[in-house]
């Protein structure tokens, strides 16, 4: 019983969503507050079970002496100090926490972004093996002059004069393909997501299909 | 442009007033930068076991981010409650809904079976899912109405999209048995050359953004006053 | 001919939403059973997951997904958890968007409990991290730092499954199903830095981004979307994994039915635009 009582609620809420179709009204407005409400209850659990407990207050619990000597204190600090960014006077507090972030982040990315998304892709454009059949290397050639000429574009040191004009252009080309491939795949994800309501109220609400 | 009298090299300040409470934060991003830039290279224990602690510092920082932001939408549907404001009772039953959602999740935990997971599964669920499934309606608006051959990219882009559309699904192979080969050669090649360009440029201006962050150039992260 | 430029330029918009949602409905209703056909990345994906067989390593697979990603990737994590399963494959679930802490719990327990698995011994669920990046390089020295406990609270060290589990050389193969930033994360570090095999399960809004790295083998395979799972599944129907047809498969009828569609749109709204064009062009001409 609990099961059809709580099947009935997230159909009649997937109707109020839905009514935003026809124009925006209460019960859309309501779900969506309502959605807001309990994620922002499920955050404080998820904080509570997934990090504080057991990355600060199991660990005080178990030997608080420890805890101290090993400058654990250090990021619970840090963390709170994100808290002061609540308060006007406070606020710039709140920037330490930030910067370790940013710098952190900044300095651990620049190897590693370089390697995986420069010199990589790179290597991978240049060693292409033009073998296979006449669609293989095509493709191949196409990956090889499609990368330089869209790169290409993207050079605005110099003004778009004979080379340089003609191989922005291919590039543009190159970049629009790219674009239609993704705009393509966002429509299939799109309709993908209506699937899966539509499967949800015709299946497990109305029970039309198995 | 004036330098700051500390760190000539580090803080150039554009005829701004500094103090501390600036200067200490982009100090302070410097370092750690630096510090884990020049851990990788120096594969040492001891850095090793450094680098693993601000790491930890990095998930407890993160975790106050989302704490801040859980107090910062209290704080805000509390405020709109209070004075009245258009639209109040919204914020009430969003007040309502959190507090109790809390509530109830502390009380039982959130493992398959709780309350609290019928809640996630019946109220934040359906609720999230629809919302974004709306988007294949405004999806589809939008192709009929924006998506013109107006000139030659835009044709190309349209027919990309339109192969793509089709031969990605079962339907493609009946209206032409080579439409799922002719997608999946654009995909294949011309969109990984076209992303391939995109992604090694942003490559080159992440890391050209990081170290403008090391040497305390970039301070956007610090706010307005940054 | 101008008349019908204008109507259609005037259309109310309520009417292609109908549209849309008949062609999403009626295939449901009369199914049209539209063959599916696994293609390159889909295969290789599989390929990866079945070459952990008999190898006793467990696969890694991290639920980087919220409810609004669950109709397309809720298939493709439900595939592979089906895949692991069938193959006897110890899985570690971990994760990095709030919600999909929740979305993990239920898929994982309901999955485990048809192929009678074990919590602990042939699968843990390690729970929430809200660092990506952080957990990520801790996890090339030691997974305990990321998650010194699991969901429930318990240490790693009481479970079985995480008796000789340490770092990503541990794992068989690491696995993102992911609707956000984490696939870049999971290249840089897992696999950049660490050496980490990886698979990747995108939403198809992503997925046409991850082609360069399939292709620079940085991953070993991707499954895109709801269309991404249903290849997945006819790979598993084929391979006597799945007694039936799981929700990607099942959506494949509506997802070609609204494609149609919504191609037809397109050329009803250009059919529009060039007569419009070519009306103007006559006044001036």
């Amino acid at each position: 019983m609990a099961d059809v009582i709580w099947t009935w609620i997230a159909a009649l809420l997937t109707l109020c969503v839905f009514s935003f179709m026809y124009k925006d009204n209460p019960l859309y407005k309501f779900a969506e507050h309502l959605m807001v409400g309990v994620t922002g209850g499920y955050l404080i659990c998820l904080a509570w079970f997934e990090v504080i407990r057991p990355q600060v207050v199991n660990p005080i619990m178990k030997d608080p002496a420890a805890w101290f000597a090993g400058l654990q204190f250090i990021p619970v600090i840090m963390m709170l100090l994100m808290l002061a960014r609540l308060g006007e006077k406070t606020a710039w507090l709140a920037r330490f926490p930030l910067a370790f972030i940013v710098g952190f982040s900044a300095g651990v990315q620049i190897p590693q972004v370089i390697d995986a998304e420069v010199l990589k892709q790179v290597q991978s454009t240049v060693q292409v093996g033009f073998d296979g059949g006449i669609a293989q290397v095509a493709g191949d050639l196409l990956l090889v002059v499609g990368t330089i000429c869209a790169l290409m574009y993207f050079f605005f040191s110099m003004p778009r004069k004979r080379v340089l004009k003609w191989t922005s252009q291919f590039g543009v080309l190159v970049l629009m393909a790219g674009f239609g491939a993704s705009f393509g795949y966002t429509v299939m994800a799109r309709i993908s997501l209506l699937i899966g309501r539509v499967l949800f109220l015709m299946r497990d609400w109305l029970h039309v299909i198995s | 442009m004036r330098s700051c009298r500390c760190c000539p090299v580090f803080f150039e300040t554009h005829g701004e007033t500094w103090n501390l409470k600036k200067i200490l934060p982009v100090a302070f991003a410097s370092l750690v930068g630096l510090f884990s830039l020049v851990q990788y290279f120096v594969p040492h224990p001891s850095l090793a076991g450094i680098f693993r602690e601000l790491n930890r510092w990095g998930v407890f920082i993160f975790a106050g981010a989302l704490v801040m932001g859980t107090i910062s939408l209290v704080r805000h549907h509390l405020q709109k409650v209070a004075s009245k404001d258009k639209n109040w009772p919204y914020s009430l039953v969003t007040l309502v809904s959190l507090f109790a959602t809390a509530g109830i999740g502390l009380v039982t935990g959130m493992e398959r079976g709780t309350l609290f997971n019928d809640i996630f599964v019946n109220v934040l669920m359906p609720t999230e899912a629809t919302m974004f499934s709306l988007l294949a309606f405004f999806i589809a608006s939008a192709s009929f109405r924006a998506f013109r051959a107006r000139n030659l990219e835009a044709t190309v882009l349209l027919l990309t999209a339109v192969i793509v559309m089709l031969g990605r699904v079962p339907i493609g192979r009946l209206l032409w048995s080579g439409m799922p080969g002719v997608a999946n050669w654009l995909l294949d090649y011309a969109n990984t050359a076209a992303k391939r360009a995109i992604m090694i440029g942003v490559g080159l201006g992440i890391a050209a953004t990081a170290i403008k962050v090391l040497f305390g150039k970039e301070r956007s992260y610090m706010g307005d006053d940054g | 001919m101008s008349t019908l430029a204008a109507k259609l330029e005037n259309l109310d918009r309520r009417w292609i939403f109908l549209l849309v949602a008949v062609s999403v409905i009626v295939p449901f209703l009369y199914p049209m059973n539209l063959p599916v056909r696994p293609t390159k990345p889909v295969k290789q994906a599989f390929d990866a997951v079945e070459a952990l067989a008999g190898t006793g390593k467990p696969l890694l697979l991290s639920y980087d997904f919220e409810p609004g990603g669950d109709a397309e990737l809720g298939p493709v994590a439900r595939a592979l958890l089906t895949h692991a399963f069938a193959r006897d494959i110890p899985v570690v679930v971990i994760n990095f968007m709030p919600a999909g802490a929740g979305l993990a719990e239920n898929d994982l327990k309901r999955t485990a409990a048809k192929f009678n698995k074990v919590y602990g011994k042939d699968y843990i669920f390690l729970g929430y991290n809200p660092s990506v990046l952080n957990a990520l390089l801790l996890m090339g020295r030691e997974v305990r730092d990321a998650f010194p406990t699991d969901s429930t609270g318990r240490v790693l060290d009481s479970y079985e499954i995480m008796k000789d589990v340490h770092s990503y050389d541990d794992f068989g193969l690491v696995v993102d199903i992911s609707s956000s930033i984490q696939p870049e994360y999971f290249i840089r570090y897992a696999v950049t830095r660490f050496g980490a095999k990886l698979v990747l399960g995108a939403t198809a809004v992503m997925a046409s981004d991850f082609y360069p790295y399939l292709q620079a083998g940085q991953c070993k395979g991707l499954i895109g979307g709801m269309k991404g799972a249903a290849e997945y599944e006819r790979l598993l129907l084929d391979n006597n994994m799945m007694a039936r047809l799981g929700d990607g498969m099942r959506g494949m009828d509506s997802q070609s039915l609204a494609h149609a569609v919504i191609v037809l749109l397109i050329v009803l709204g250009n059919l529009s635009f060039f007569l419009g064009r070519w009306k103007r062009g006559g006044h001036h001409g």
